[in-house]
């Protein structure tokens, strides 16, 4: 309800009427601006205003969420927050943030909106401040609001100026509750000192610093690798005390120590654990990868060149497990002897482009029928480390294939995009079909209405157009067994030859596979020769078709992230199966001119040839080595810098060395030079006087610079963290001044090994030994003023230690909104339009319209002649129309 | 002085529009008469305002501006006096509202003279 400041100010409204009256008193639309404008004079002068209730209010409930909380920390949130919902007023509004290392709005003030998602909170460490300035942000600027903090206080920040200028500026009052584990009676183990980097066959003693409170009796346990290798009691004195214990030797590699020591009672025990790696350097050596493992010489030719020249070998099957960054720095280089990209997996893939461009590692590919483009490396990381473009086959198959591809019909939610991605990966598949080639499409539902029959590639036009066509019909449930059943009669009718099926289904589909005993491609294992499977989604289909896999052995899976994959996936398969650019005829081998002449052999040395080779065209920047004499622009032997690493493509299959006849030992030769090159086994070495040390969680890379003989450090060094994990992100600090050399401090973030690097630009310079957290940062400090750090918070911004029975919600509060300025704009317009009527005189125009239609009074009836007199009398009759007249005049 | 709502000066906006209407003169269709005596009450031909109407134009205009921004500066709650003395609610004092009644009577006395009616010229007798 609208109300006056000050209602005196209304009598303004008389001696103003009495001026217009006066002076300016007009009737009609003009007569009403006139009055309406003073009268939004005085109600403006009496100042207008509404009460407003502001009925509820914003309760932010900050939970810390991290490893430090006690145990019963988070069931206590969670029954304070149903209670906090249940304590709401109407209008009162209720919101949680979670906190740890990041902060995390588990629900909004708004309810209805959902809470983020895909995010969850890092427990390892405590940044309160962050999750206020969270907090904050969901308080809109006019609301009132009120934080309850629900932690232990351990930040290890102090409180950010700006944060405190805007807990002064918002006046939103934080409250807090002190959770957190009683410290009295804590044993700790705060160090671990010893040897990080260590030759074969020395042991390294570690020396433990742990603190008691009282004397103890408590036992030592070593994991070393996660294999527990030490178990033996120690008696602990009170205060702090030193014990000593000794590795074993260890053969060369990396390995992870962890030592846990456990005390009885010890309301903390987290701080009793401290991790630690140690290298064991030994020669550097080189990881050769194959399809079995099998290290003999007749197996693997890679390996007997090697061990020919005089380098380290390790021989081992290409699989996920010892693809990994921390597994692969181990060695100097990474060989992968014709290795398709199934063995490698992704995450393979991931590891070994770190372990190149980031680390500096060297990798060295070779040929053969299951690599390169025939491997699947298309379009991969793989392909783009690579100093060769893989090219498409330029060779005929000899045999006629038939391909039949399986896909699932639209799904309720499927976007028209993926239907799209499928028509361009089957219209790319029909375009890699031979002439001799058959094509069919299937599709997973019941009746079989869109399926496309089998048809020669010779009318490619009719399936690209069919291909380009695949639409599925709309309300059809899908029939995964059906469609096999049908896929398998269609590949039976199919002319002899090759015959491959694709199953491109979602992810959904693969539980109604059938079993082995209703399984028409088990059933008939001859109605296709190979099976490839690509699911859309992220499940891992082994489990389900391993079945399948046992039963037809040419069996591929695929997963696809999403329907954009699509297309290289399908690609990708075709060049698997029909081993693109592979072309099994013998080349003659010889050195391109443009090549280094320190390693040019004689002119008149005969270089051989090799049995088979890969087409493939030079990337610019990459060297030739060697080449097909018969086509020079075709690289048999190609190298490059990949960022810090070095890549060597050998696009032949290299065999052994019983032919001498050949030349191949020229050959062989050739590429055990251009392998220790990637390996950086030739050449200046690596700048060794690089250290690591870790402090808490804080590693510091030095330099020493007192061994001058070794040159200096050039400008701009910076060293890098490459984590061993691909998701936890690298780190780059420049190298600075520090003392007779330079040094520089990372903080580790993430319980990961990380390698540190050194390297100025895109030259590598040096490499330390691994360095790892020892535990998380929220046990590497005592937490003693947690209880200090909330108590400033909430004295900076008029909160309160809270106790469970308080009131949490603001009481409703009356507010006074003035409503001047509305009335001003109003007086505004009225004031324009009575100025418009000055200058044009509308409103005789509107009075006029008002009179035409409201205003129109009856037609008064003329007044009736009097009666002129009946006299005879002329005279009297002129005296009586002349007294007329005059009285009208 | 204080303007608790410095918004309200959002409303000298429409001074740019007062002066184009006071610019704007129209020009009146000519009009044949039937005799001298009608002369009088018609307005002159193709011309709205008298001469002597074009000289009072300056004027008129600054009274109207004036206007404006008076009801501007009212509309921003101008306050006189140190705000820490204000009221927590934000309520004005008397002096405050004896100031704003006044702006609003000269606003009201700005525009209240173009609505004066002319005094009636008296016909002398001979």
């Amino acid at each position: 309800m609208i109300h006056f400041t000050h209602p005196l100010a209304l009598l303004l409204a008389v001696p103003l009427g009495a001026a217009c009256l006066r002076w300016a008193a007009v009737g009609g639309a003009r007569g009403v601006l006139r009055v309406a404008w003073l009268l939004l004079l005085v109600a403006i002068a009496a100042g207008p205003a509404v009460d407003r209730f502001d009925k509820g209010s914003t309760l932010i409930l900050v939970i810390d969420r991290s490893l430090s909380m006690p145990a019963l920390a988070a069931g206590y949130a969670a029954d304070l927050t149903r209670r906090l919902d249940a304590q709401r007023g109407p209008g009162d509004r209720l919101a949680v943030v979670g906190f740890g290392r990041n902060s995390v709005v588990e629900r909004y003030p708004n309810a209805s909106r959902p809470p983020e998602s895909g995010l969850r909170v890092d427990p390892e460490e405590t940044q309160l401040y962050d999750a206020v300035a969270m907090a904050l942000d969901l308080v809109a600027p006019t609301e009132r609001a009120r934080l309850l903090l629900l932690s232990d206080g351990g930040t290890p920040e102090p409180l950010p100026a700006a944060l405190a200028d805007r807990l002064r500026s918002s006046g939103v009052p934080i409250d807090f509750r002190y959770v957190a584990r009683p410290g009295a009676g804590d044993a700790a183990l705060n160090e671990v000192r010893g040897e990080t980097e260590r030759m074969p066959g020395r042991e390294t003693v570690f020396e433990l610093q742990i603190t008691a409170p009282a004397p103890a009796r408590s036992t030592l346990r070593v994991y070393r690798n996660g294999v527990s290798i030490h178990n033996q009691p120690i008696e602990l004195p009170a205060g702090t005390s030193r014990h000593t214990w000794t590795a074993p030797e260890d053969g060369p590699g990396l390995s992870h120590y962890r030592f846990e020591i456990d005390v009885p009672g010890d309301p903390i025990p987290e701080n009793n654990r401290w991790d630690t790696l140690v290298r064991t350097a030994g020669q550097p050596a080189i990881l050769v990868l194959n399809g079995t493992g099998d290290d003999a010489p007749a197996a693997d030719p890679v390996a007997e060149l090697l061990r020919g020249a005089g380098m380290a070998v390790r021989v081992a099957r290409a699989e996920p497990s010892l693809i990994r960054l921390d597994r692969l720095t181990e060695f100097a280089a990474c060989v992968l002897e014709n290795v398709g990209l199934d063995e490698v997996t992704a995450p393979g893939l991931a590891a070994l482009e770190r372990y190149v461009t980031q680390w500096g590692g060297g990798l060295v590919v070779t040929g053969g029928p299951h690599s390169f483009a025939a491997g699947g490396y298309r379009s991969t990381p793989l392909d783009t480390l690579l100093p060769v473009e893989l090219s498409r086959t330029t060779a005929r198959r000899a045999t006629a294939r038939t391909l039949v591809v399986l896909t699932d019909p639209r799904r309720p939610d499927q976007p028209e995009a993926e239907w799209e991605s499928l028509r361009t990966a089957l219209v790319a598949l029909v375009n890699e079909l031979q002439l001799s080639d058959t094509f069919g499409l299937v599709l997973s539902e019941a009746t079989g209405a869109g399926d496309v029959p089998l048809r020669s590639a010779a009318d490619r036009e009719a399936l690209r157009d069919a291909a380009a066509s695949v639409t599925a019909p709309r309300q059809v449930p899908s029939s995964l067994p059906l469609a096999l059943g049908r896929a398998a009669a269609m590949l039976r009718q199919a002319p002899a030859g090759e015959k491959h099926l694709l199953v491109c289904v979602d992810e959904s589909l693969l539980p109604d596979w059938p079993q082995a005993g209703a399984d028409p491609l088990r059933l008939a294992p001859a109605a296709a020769s190979s099976v490839t499977v690509v699911s859309r989604g992220a499940a891992q289909p082994r489990s389900l078709l391993s079945g399948l896999a046992d039963s037809l052995p040419g069996t591929r899976f695929v997963a696809a992230g999403n329907a954009e994959e699509l297309p290289r996936l399908l690609l990708q398969d075709m060049e698997v199966r029909s081993q693109t650019g592979f072309i099994d005829e013998p080349r003659t081998v010889a050195v391109p001119s443009g090549a280094d002449a320190v390693d040019k052999p004689a002119a008149d040395a005969p270089l051989g040839s090799v049995p088979a080779f890969h087409a493939a065209r030079l990337k610019a920047g990459a060297v030739a080595r060697l080449a097909a004499r018969e086509d020079p622009s075709s690289p048999l032997l190609a190298r490059w810098s990949r960022a810090l690493g070095r890549v060597t493509a050998v696009s032949f299959p290299l065999i052994g060395s019983e032919d001498p006849d050949a030349g191949i030992d020229r050959v062989r030769a050739f590429v055990a030079q251009e392998i220790r090159w990637a390996a950086r086994l030739a050449g200046p070495p690596l700048d060794p006087r690089f250290t690591a040390r870790v402090s808490g969680d804080w590693a510091t890379i030095v330099w020493d610079a007192r061994d001058n003989q070794l040159g200096t450090l050039p400008a701009g060094a910076v060293v890098s963290l490459v984590g061993s994990d691909p998701d936890t992100p690298g780190k780059t600090e420049p190298l600075r001044a520090d003392g007779s050399g330079q040094m520089a401090r990372l903080r580790l973030d993430r319980p990961d090994a990380y390698f540190p690097v050194v390297r100025s630009d895109e030259t590598l310079l040096g490499r330390t030994a691994p360095v790892m957290r020892p535990r998380p940062p929220e046990f590497l400090r005592p937490n003693s003023g947690g209880r200090a750090v909330l108590s400033e918070l909430a004295q900076r911004t008029g909160g309160h230690p809270w106790v469970d029975d308080e009131q949490p919600y603001d009481e409703p509060v009356k507010t006074t909104v003035s409503l001047l300025e509305p009335f001003a704009w109003l007086a505004l317009a009225v004031f324009l339009v009575e100025l418009a009527d000055r200058k044009f005189g509308f409103t005789g125009a509107i009075d006029a319209a008002v009179r035409t239609v409201w205003g129109r009074r009856p037609e008064a009836p003329e007044p009736a002649a009097a009666s002129e007199p009946t006299g005879e009398d002329v005279f009297e009759r002129a005296k009586e129309r002349s007294r007329r007249r005059v009285t009208r005049g | 002085m204080h303007l608790m709502n410095p918004s309200g000066l959002w409303l000298l906006v429409a001074l740019p529009l007062v002066v184009l209407l006071d610019l704007y003169r129209p020009r009146l269709p000519l009009r044949e008469v039937s005799a001298l005596a009608l002369w009088r009450s018609a307005p002159a031909a193709g011309q709205a305002d008298p001469p002597q109407a074009r000289q009072r134009a300056p004027r008129a205009l600054a009274r109207d501006a004036l206007a404006v921004v008076l009801l501007a500066v009212a509309a921003c709650d101008p306050r006189f006096g140190p705000l820490a003395e204000r009221a927590p609610s934000g309520g004005s004092g008397a002096v405050d509202a004896l100031a704003r009644a006044g702006i609003c009577v000269a606003a009201a006395a700005l525009v209240g003279t173009h609505w004066i009616r002319p005094r009636p010229v008296s016909r002398k007798q001979p």
